[in-house]
């Protein structure tokens, strides 16, 4: 009972479309990872974390539930050198979550800038652009000369209002099939 | 009579297919059997249990505040108000200590305990003739770069005691027969110890409103985090009525008042001079809470803790005696 050529072929790649599918799904994860917050925001080392909201967790602990109530999807976060700093930037689902996080982390005193609107000291900028919440902590030792933690956060600000921001939020929503 | 060999065909390939069926069934069935036995299908793991590391409660207060600007001596003078280390630790014990050490942050960001008393309570411990001082904690940010940062590790280790994170020790599936958690895996230290001191720092939380002691013992957790904060006022309350302590030594040196639990910023940190220390874990924190301006009473995992039995709110409220340690 023997196959014509012609009909193996069309089965052989039916039965190998879901190994196809496999390199394909891996080989694009791949490139878009490579291709992930690293090269985000210019001027950056790559994250040291880059969490959706179900993993928030690992770099918040007990702060995730109240951040996904509020709508986080992502949290990128990063380790400065120079100046010595620590950067999170949260995405939200919307302007309110990104707002209530900022009210509850600054308190009731909120400057205009960088962003929408902020909270600025010598060693902690915290501010939000739209649905960004950034949060820019110097090491206490090198907090006593802001200008750089300034230029950081002004650099930021730029960013998430461009491209940067726009690939952010791409990558904040969750994979479409 | 010639046999159609179509139908030859199909018989064999039927055959076949019975008989990989039948090899894949038996080796399902085996491999059930191996684990049905072995409990872990049934759930019913030998399971770990937290020994009981409480002392007698004495007579005299519930806790002890001192009050002044060295750690170190606000460390001795609360706990020499309390019968002195000597009431907790016998010759020979081993004494894991809790310190919160989960932020990458610095001692002026108020995240973690202050490295001064961890090393003045592992100091204590071997004056008391401990064989062996564990600090122990498992890390939410990087454990070694939290150990170094904290500045806990270099402390504790020129104190004469030994520091263990992951991945130095594994974790332990153990018992917590709680309302919400039945059973968690615990970072296995713990089993070493003979005496357990909590040294947890008072801060601001995002989620419960304020964390102290009594939620310091998520510290020694693995597993998946998330399923913890879930029904968290229970599970905290799960989780302290397991892990019994010897003894707590609550650190509010700096109290973090805004942006708990990671916080970061120096201006939320309020400088508050004291060190309470007592066995009355629920007491411990009520105190906290004060701190931070809270009713203990509105803080739903304390009313729970006191519920089952775990200490008293009212005696870590009201008028407190402080000792007031140096200029």
């Amino acid at each position: 009972m023997g196959r014509s050529k012609s009909t193996k072929w069309p089965l052989a790649l039916l039965l190998a479309a879901p190994l196809l599918a496999i390199c394909t799904w891996l080989v694009v994860g791949a490139v878009n990872r490579s291709q992930g917050p690293s090269a985000l925001i210019p001027g950056l080392p790559p994250p040291e974390a880059d969490l959706p909201a179900d993993r928030l967790e690992e770099r918040v602990d007990g702060a995730a539930e109240s951040l996904r109530k509020n709508g986080c999807k992502r949290l990128v976060a990063w380790k400065l050198i120079s100046p010595p700093a620590d950067l999170e930037i949260y995405v939200f689902g919307d302007i309110e979550g990104a707002k209530a996080l900022l009210d509850r982390e600054a308190g009731s005193h909120l400057d205009p800038a960088p962003g929408d609107e902020a909270s600025v000291t010598a060693q902690a900028i915290l501010f939000r652009r739209g649905v960004f919440y950034a949060k820019l902590i110097a090491d206490p030792a090198a907090a006593a000369d802001p200008e750089p933690l300034m230029t950081v956060a002004a650099n930021l600000d730029q960013a998430l209002s461009g491209a940067s921001g726009a690939r952010l939020l791409a990558l904040a929503e969750p994979s479409r099939p | 009579m010639n046999k159609d060999p179509e139908s030859t065909e199909r018989r064999l390939v039927l055959k076949r297919l019975g008989q990989a069926g039948l090899v894949l069934g038996g080796s399902g069935a085996i491999a059930a059997l191996g684990a049905f036995s072995s409990g872990r299908w049934r759930g019913d793991r030998k399971l770990a249990t937290i020994a009981d590391h409480r002392v007698e409660p004495s007579p005299g207060s519930a806790l002890a505040v001192a009050r002044g600007t060295d750690p170190a001596r606000l460390v001795r003078a609360s706990l020499a108000a309390i019968g002195g280390m000597e009431r907790f630790v016998r010759p020979g014990d081993t004494v894991l200590l809790k310190p919160n050490m989960a932020w990458d942050r610095t001692v002026e960001q108020g995240a973690n305990t202050h490295p001064a008393i961890v090393a003045e309570v592992a100091r204590l411990c071997l004056a008391a003739r401990a064989k062996r001082v564990i600090v122990a904690e498992v890390p939410v940010h990087d454990a070694a770069r939290v150990a170094e940062r904290s500045g806990i590790r270099k402390a504790a280790l020129e104190a004469g005691a030994e520091v263990l994170i992951p991945p130095d020790a594994g974790f332990v599936d153990t018992a917590l027969s709680g309302a919400t958690l039945d059973h968690w895996e615990v970072f296995a230290p713990l089993f070493l110890a003979d005496r357990v001191i909590n040294l947890p720092i008072v801060k601001d939380h995002a989620l419960t409103r304020f964390t102290c002691g009594l939620k310091n013992w998520y510290g020694l957790l693995g597993g998946t985090r998330a399923r913890l904060h879930q029904d968290i006022h229970h599970a905290i309350a799960d989780v302290a009525g397991a892990v019994r302590p010897t003894l707590t030594v609550v650190d509010a040196t700096r109290v973090m008042v805004r942006g708990g639990p990671t916080g970061g910023r120096l201006e939320d940190v309020r400088i508050e001079n004291a060190v309470a220390a007592g066995t009355d874990a629920v007491a411990l924190d009520a105190w906290g809470a004060g701190l931070l301006g809270l009713d203990p009473f509105d803080i739903p995992y304390l009313m729970l803790a006191e519920g089952r039995g775990l200490g008293s709110i009212r005696a870590g409220m009201g008028r407190i005696e402080e000792i007031r340690v140096g200029a």
